[in-house]
């Protein structure tokens, strides 16, 4: 504890304050005292916030029997009183029927959306924590100054993972990964006669060093020692030969794009698990991929580095110390690096100005909120039936406390009644979520099972015993406090501040279910928003697939296939980011300014199969020294009449020959930028764009797979569609759209149960009145607004509440998209005359029921 | 005569506090196990397992003086009773005699 003794981090007091109050005093001391001396420990090993944590669940972690004190409340004969307890409860459930399968409904299937909620979570957090030294592993990333601020891109320089190894001595190893989307399409390998599409990711020598993939076979250090050596995954050889024995030393032929040769299998790696973000079946040698792509430029963006940092805390000083390591080697790179933790990047990956602005962990926080909702809204409905039916528990109250039975006595009693019922929803909601669970993988994503290891058991039983404790904490305080004279008299005070309390609670939930259904609105117009936007280019009927090694002949048979309209090329893919440079020089240009372009590399036809409108000019055609801007890039370079102006690029110059009106090349999240479009040789336009007759697209591909299929025996034909490529590009939205309308459904539903109860119970106490009134000549319509209108009143005002408070989160929620729907007062209005609509309906059920009661029968006894 | 059982990880404390001798407390019982078993457990299991061998008898304990690192609050330090020693030779023994019994051939891995 050395040079932190004068100012030593403090753990969190709170925890301490518990320990204090819950603890047996003896024991106080040595838990404290270990503790503490733990913590000073962790900080040291893992810094100050996860030292907390690790705090505070270890502290939490003695509330266990022994070390806690004996409970003040003396029951002289436990087993019999809790059995006692038992039947009451259970008789109470047999009589009141309703109230019971209400509270029953409402706790399952709120505790079903907590389990669910918390299995997605639990998976959201852990992906890519799989990987051994996860702390020490950090990927660079590289902050760009552009005219219109700072961008973050994963791409950097494919020199400068070596580079800090070598010379960073924190750094541990590094590599570098030319991921498998660098290559437009994926590669083809083949042995003899088999050939198999695949991803290839380029990788240096150290990548099993740095990401702790396990190898079946092969050493990690040499495996990628050679660049003529491979690394294939168990999978890909078990496809290739039918066992994993005797593979490495074989041979295999791999060809993506401009690198083809023979390679050696080195080793193979064991599957990944699938909360793994980055899948690859082939690994290839990163000095392989430098002999066709020399990247030996510091501003060159491609590849992705790695690095594993040595133990301890060094991520922030070497932050600091590497910023600017890209400006000392070339001090014209306007860039500089910071790292940032491998696993966080899945959660935190939205960048704002060179900073970590969150990202999915927006969705992990948000549902986070609504599991917690829905849960207190079905404890609020608990809550609210059995104050409201207290009445009938008036008599055993008052008969137990005058024969001198404790309040602490009752309160137990009605805690154990509730955590009975809490236990009861949970065994309905492991049916629930059984029944349920295909479903929530289908709408997520994932492959969620439940097993039930420790930890999430022990999550479902203090979820349960807390949902038990907070739901039957107020009735329990509220029912034992009847003073037992008065009661059993039959006067009972209800106090103004109860009958507030209880409408309060019914304005929460539905002010809660309120903002759930605007936000659900808000989330589905903006989606289809998005989908229907036309992004400046035609992608109906457009399909489009990778070509591996294809010829000439391929291309003129595909136009003569009748129902192709058009056949163009070129290395857009919906909604990716485009490679770019900012090495573009014109007349005019202010020597200090840097703008990047995206490049689009398309062959001839690609502007016309895409129907994009062209502004000025006209597409590409003929010689190889032509280029195309979009609206934005002419913008910002300030040319006033571009067509026939030369542009310098790296190799040589260039003609403007048009200028394409802008589209939407990335998501929609961003803004559009400039752009650049280059004619390209084949290979670096990997791609081939057929535009479809309408109508008979299902007989045009089949044509075109059969032309495809002879001209490259062997492979499989993958095509997409491009439209469906953009739905593709926003299903996490849409996913979490989807989850959103059922979740918000399944809140509004329990709201009503509650409501449902409440009214039943009010007809019903309020039966007599009612009989009187209607001897009285009251008309049917006249009650059912008396017994409604009161109602009506709670629910408008959590219309109220709930109105601006959706509007800002909806607003909050939109600023992420660049091109997003206006707020229309509508979706609030709506979303709350939803809520009045359901709330009436639910209560005019039991109102008309109760209206139209005989008053002879209601009246009858007394 | 109730015979009392000592579960596995009773046991390794157990031995955990006979091998610290003078310097078995808590933390230093967690570590230990950390280090040579690469066995993490958390503090409170610990202190929960070492209560359960005192109330069966298999450990003493003492409070020792107090230091800075813990805030001035001083260590509980644990002594394997005469009882502890007996049934820790006892296991040893049981497993010994079963050992010699099992056939050459039948653990070979």
């Amino acid at each position: 504890m050395h040079h932190l003794s004068n100012n030593k981090p403090h753990p969190p007091k709170w925890i301490n304050t518990l320990l204090r109050r819950v603890c047996k005093p003896h024991l106080l001391e040595e838990i404290e005292g270990d503790l503490e001396e733990y913590y000073q420990l962790w900080v040291d090993k893992y810094g100050i916030a996860k030292a907390n944590r690790l705090y505070i669940l270890h502290g939490i972690k003695f509330l266990r029997p022994f070390a806690l004190k004996k409970s003040k409340l003396k029951i002289s004969n436990p087993r019999i009183m809790f059995k006692h307890n038992f039947l009451l409860t259970f008789r109470n459930f047999k009589r009141y029927k309703a109230a019971f399968l209400i509270n029953l409904i409402g706790l399952s299937s709120s505790l079903a959306c907590v389990c669910l909620i918390y299995l997605w979570i639990d998976d959201e957090l852990n992906v890519d924590k799989f990987l051994e030294k996860d702390n020490q592993l950090f990927q660079v990333l590289q902050n760009v100054e552009r005219a219109d601020g700072i961008e973050t891109i994963e791409a950097t320089s494919g020199l400068l993972a070596e580079a800090l190894a070598n010379e960073i001595p924190e750094i541990e190893y590094s590599t570098t990964v030319v991921p498998g989307s660098f290559n437009a399409c994926k590669g083809v390998i083949s042995i003899s006669d088999t050939r198999i599409k695949s991803t290839g990711q380029y990788v240096s020598k150290d990548f099993f060093q740095v990401f702790s993939y396990q190898l079946l076979y092969g050493d990690k250090e040499q495996v990628l020692s050679e660049k003529n050596k491979v690394v294939i995954s168990e999978e890909l050889a078990l496809k290739l030969f039918n066992s994993t024995e005797d593979v490495v030393g074989q041979t295999i032929d791999w060809k993506a794009q401009d690198i083809t040769g023979s390679y050696i299998i080195s080793g193979i790696f064991e599957p990944m698990p699938s909360n793994a973000t980055v899948q690859f079946d082939l690994l290839l040698s990163y000095d392989l991929f430098k002999e066709f792509y020399p990247l030996s430029s510091w501003a060159n963006h491609s590849p992705h580095s790695f690095v594993l940092l040595k133990e301890g805390n060094l991520m922030m000083q070497l932050n600091d110390k590497i910023k600017d390591f890209i400006q000392s080697k070339d001090a014209n790179v306007r860039s500089t690096i910071f790292l940032q933790q491998y696993s966080d990047r899945y959660l935190y990956g939205h960048y704002d100005n060179g900073l970590v602005v969150g990202g999915r962990i927006q969705y992990v926080k948000l549902f986070t909120i609504i599991a917690i909702f829905t849960l207190v809204i079905a404890c609020i409905n608990f809550m609210n039936l059995s104050t409201a039916k207290a009445s009938r528990r008036l008599k055993e109250i008052g008969i137990k406390k005058s024969m001198g039975v404790k309040r602490s006595v009752l309160i137990y009693q009605f805690l154990q009644e509730s955590i009975s019922i809490a236990f009861l929803a949970l065994v309905m909601a492991t049916v629930f979520i059984s029944l349920f669970l295909p479903q929530f993988n289908e709408i997520t994503g994932k492959q969620l099972i439940i097993n039930f290891d420790r930890e999430t058991v022990l999550f479902l039983f203090i979820i349960t015993i807390a949902t038990g404790l907070i739901a039957g904490s107020y009735p329990a305080l509220y029912l034992s406090g009847f003073k037992s004279a008065q009661v059993l008299k039959g006067v009972v005070n209800t106090s103004k501040g109860e009958f507030w309390l209880r409408r309060g609670l019914i304005i929460f939930q539905f002010t809660i279910s309120i903002i759930l259904i605007a936000s659900v609105l808000v989330i589905y117009k903006q989606i289809g928003f998005i989908q229907s936007n036309t992004m400046g280019y035609d992608r109906d009927q457009v399909i489009y697939f990778s070509i591996e090694g294809m010829s000439e002949a391929f291309l003129s048979e595909l136009e003569t296939i009748p129902g192709v309209l058009n056949v163009g090329g070129g290395n857009l893919t919906v909604g990716n980011q485009l490679g770019g440079t900012d090495g573009l020089s014109w007349v005019g240009k202010d020597s200090n300014e840097k703008i990047f372009f995206s490049t689009l590399w398309c062959s001839y036809n690609l502007i016309e199969t895409l129907g994009m409108e062209m502004v000025e000019g006209q597409p590409l055609f003929g010689s190889h020294n032509q280029i195309i801007f979009n609206e934005e890039a002419i913008k910002r370079m300030g040319i006033k009449d571009p067509i026939g102006e030369i542009i310098k690029t790296g190799n040589g110059e260039r003609q403007i020959v048009g200028v394409v009106k802008n589209f939407h090349f990335e998501s929609l999240y961003e803004e559009i930028k400039p752009c650049a479009i280059l004619l390209a040789p084949m290979k670096f336009a990997p791609k081939i764009s057929v535009k479809l007759q309408k109508g008979i697209e299902n007989t045009v591909i089949r044509k075109i797979q059969e032309v495809y299929e002879t001209h490259n025996p062997g492979l499989v034909f993958d095509f997409k569609f491009m439209d469906a490529d953009n739905q593709r590009l926003y299903e996490s939205e849409k996913r979490m759209a989807i989850l959103s309308r059922y979740f918000a459904g399944i809140t509004i539903l329990i709201s009503c149960l509650g409501l449902f109860g409440l009214a039943a119970f009010t007809a019903e106490r309020r039966v007599k009145e009612i009989g009187i009134r209607k001897i009285l000549g009251s008309s049917v319509f006249g009650i059912v607004r008396m017994l409604t209108v009161d109602f009506t009143r709670m629910v408008i005002a959590a219309i109220m509440i709930a109105l601006p408070v959706s509007y800002l989160i909806a607003g909050k929620w939109l600023e992420g998209f660049a091109y997003r729907i206006e707020l229309e007062w509508w979706f609030f209005i709506g979303a709350g005359i939803a809520a009045l609509l359901v709330a009436w309906l639910t209560v005019g059920v039991q109102t008309l029921r109760a209206a139209n009661v005989n008053p002879t029968k209601c009246l009858r006894n007394e | 005569m109730r015979k009392t059982y000592i579960g596995e990880l009773e046991e390794v404390i157990l031995l955990t506090v006979a091998i610290l001798q003078e310097e078995a407390y808590g933390v230093a019982i967690g570590l230990h196990m950390e280090q040579q078993l690469n066995r993490k457990l958390s503090i409170s299991a610990i202190h929960a397992t070492l209560h359960r061998l005192s109330k069966k008898g298999y450990v003493s304990s003492s409070m020792g003086g107090a230091t800075a690192e813990r805030g001035g609050r001083r260590k509980r330090y644990f002594k394997v009773t005469t009882a502890g020693c007996r049934v820790l030779n006892e296991i040893q023994d049981a497993r010994n005699l079963l050992w010699s019994q099992v056939p050459s051939n039948a653990l070979t891995t």
